[in-house]
């Protein structure tokens, strides 16, 4: 052990009396506090970002390939092309346009999506989010409803409901209506976002190209899964070098832009907002060891006697600022990684639960990196910055005026 | 044969005083140092007897004039170097004891060795603890000691990296006269033994007596007795 480090234990374990040590426990208990709050706030806001994600990809695709002009004719031979790329993992034709659906007295606005019911698993996970029924079992003439829609339309397994599309009927007289179909409901699906539930309907392909009058083998777009759901752009890239220029691609990242970074920027104000309780924890720190010192001038001087240079004291009194830091840190890490996993295996439900925010237990998820490296190493870095203040001041003491003070 | 460890030629200390002017503590004073030798300082309170062994130990500087060390001019050396020469050459023992509170008797004791080479070194340590009569209480902190005992820790703490000049500023000064008369006799046999240089300050005459030379401090002058 160096001799600063042996001097700086004993002064911390020993050298902290009445005011100053009152002073230094509350130096810890907010860097201790900061760093908790940080790990379960930042770990709450993954875990809604994560919860998020895995819905809007769960339900959706990662990559849309659709047509500049209208649907996409043999869609099969599109799908013929790009399958064989070694980072799609699933790939399947679904179109969809917005409609109006009614049962009874109840109206509501919706998307119908036409699915293929062989292959819409690979890209929309429905035998994960539906409650009732299965995509297998769909027929033509039958629907899926998203949980809030059916609720809306008070519509149960097995009833009809109306779906009315944007296309228009024109009748013998040359009276004008919009083409109707009556669809049996055969199934219920709860992804737990409230958008899609509210508004989403599936249908099969079939059906849907009657309804819309689309010819066979068409469809509104490619829903296509990828391998790294990150690395959609790079994919997208080799796309555009095999398909026709009127066939383009977007991502579900271009896609839900402004909700992702939503997320991130209210994470990052969050992070910013807990950091101030580090800030001020830091200035405790200073406080502390400017005390310390204070306290501690005779035994500069006497020091400085005993040969000790001047970064040797500096070292004594920034390490009394890194073990409070580092007792702060690590008793903040503790909990906060104690409460996360507890959040995690309790399943703390929200108050108000899913009607309040579609969304029944706390989802937390912890990140190593760059969470907690970077708390981690943002407080210590506060710390060791906060600390080099007052012991750079303990250094230039000069010994005798300092064993004179006293 | 003994050889000048520790001059100073034309020393001069002056302190600003708070109005105006300054205060002339040192004159102009020469002073040499052989090795293994005892020098006393005495002379009446505010002479500047601390002032000149602190510029001697080089725990401050002074206004004008030179100092030398092993033919070293002081006044040149850089603060790291200064701090190095405290460390392995000089021991200081002061009218206080100065023993640091939060460290036990041979830590305190041990200190200079473990500045100088990180590594601690508790059989010299507990070698001069023997020496100066108070090896029972090597692991008693400070605040346990008598202020006997104390004085004698901090004359183990001055020796322990067998330094080549003791500086003594008054270190009996806080004891009774029984007690102040044992400790600077334990001071000198010490030095003695470890064959250091003593200078030694203090306003008391008698113990100029058993010192090899002694000057008085006055006007800012050293005069030899």
């Amino acid at each position: 052990m160096k001799y600063h480090n042996f001097l700086a234990n004993k002064f911390f374990k020993k050298g902290k009396r009445g005011y100053i040590s009152f002073i230094s426990n509350i130096s810890v208990i907010g860097i201790t506090v900061g760093v908790a709050a940080l790990i379960i706030i930042l770990s709450v806001m993954n875990g809604f970002s994560s919860d998020l994600k895995d819905k809007v990809i769960g339900t959706r695709a990662h990559i849309y390939l659709s047509s500049l002009f209208g649907p996409i004719h043999d869609y099969e031979k599109v799908i013929d092309k790009v399958k064989n790329n070694k980072e799609i993992i699933g790939i399947s034709p679904v179109s969809s346009s917005e409609i109006m659906i009614k049962n009874g007295d109840s109206v509501n606005g919706g998307i119908l999506f036409g699915v293929d019911r062989n292959t819409v698993e690979e890209v929309i996970k429905f035998k994960k989010y539906m409650v009732l029924g299965h995509v297998e079992d769909l027929s033509d003439d039958g629907v899926i409803l998203g949980e809030e829609l059916a609720f809306s339309l008070n519509a149960t397994l097995g009833e009809s409901i109306t779906v009315i599309s944007p296309k228009i009927k024109v009748m013998p007289d040359g009276s004008i209506f919009p083409k109707t179909k009556k669809l049996i409901v055969e199934g219920i699906i709860k992804t737990g976002m409230y958008e899609y539930d509210k508004s989403f309907l599936y249908t099969t392909l079939k059906n849907f190209d009657r309804l819309f009058e689309q010819p066979e083998n068409s469809t509104t777009a490619i829903y296509i899964k990828v391998k790294n759901v990150y690395e959609t752009k790079k994919v997208i890239k080799q796309l555009s070098k095999e398909l026709p220029k009127n066939l383009f691609s977007r991502d579900w990242i271009d896609m839900n832009h402004n909700l992702f970074t939503a997320l991130r920027t209210e994470k990052f104000v969050m992070g910013l907002i807990l950091f101030i309780i580090v800030l001020v924890a830091g200035i405790n720190i200073i406080i502390t060891i400017i005390m310390m010192v204070q306290e501690k001038k005779k035994e500069v001087g006497i020091l400085r006697s005993l040969g000790i240079k001047r970064s040797g004291i500096k070292r004594i009194f920034l390490l009394q600022g890194i073990y409070m830091g580092s007792i702060g840190t690590l008793l903040g890490s503790v909990i906060g990684v104690l409460v996360v996993a507890a959040i995690k295996i309790f399943h703390v439900k929200i108050p108000g639960g899913g009607s309040v925010y579609y969304i029944d237990i706390l989802p937390v998820q912890f990140k190593v990196w760059p969470d907690f490296i970077l708390i981690v190493v943002g407080v210590m870095v506060v710390t060791i910055l906060f600390s080099l203040i007052p012991s750079a001041w303990a250094s230039k003491l000069d010994p005798i005026k300092a064993i004179k003070d006293e | 044969m003994n050889e000048i460890i520790l001059k100073c030629e034309n020393l001069h200390k002056y302190f600003p005083l708070p109005a105006e002017g300054e205060l002339k503590v040192l004159r102009g004073l020469d002073l040499e140092i052989v090795s293994q030798s005892s020098t006393g300082i005495i002379g009446v309170s505010g002479s500047g007897k601390s002032t000149l062994l602190h510029i001697l130990g080089s725990l401050d500087s002074p206004t004008k004039g030179k100092i030398f060390y092993e033919e070293k001019e002081m006044n040149k050396m850089s603060d790291e170097k200064l701090s190095n020469l405290r460390n392995a050459h000089f021991g200081f023992i002061f009218q206080f004891h100065y023993l640091i509170s939060e460290l036990t008797v041979i830590e305190n004791v041990m200190l200079p060795y473990f500045i100088k080479t990180n590594r601690q070194n508790n059989g010299y340590a507990e070698k001069l603890l023997s020496d100066v009569g108070i090896f029972e209480r090597k692991d008693y902190y400070p605040n346990q000691l008598s202020g006997g005992e104390l004085q004698r820790a901090a004359i183990a703490r001055a020796l322990m990296n067998k330094p080549k000049i003791i500086f003594a500023d008054e270190p009996t000064g806080e004891l009774d006269n029984e007690n102040a008369g044992k400790v600077f006799e334990l001071l000198l046999n010490m030095v003695n033994k470890y064959k250091s240089s003593l200078i030694f300050v203090t306003h008391n005459n008698n113990f100029a007596k058993d010192l090899q030379k002694t000057y008085r401090l006055y006007l800012g002058q050293l005069e030899k007795i």
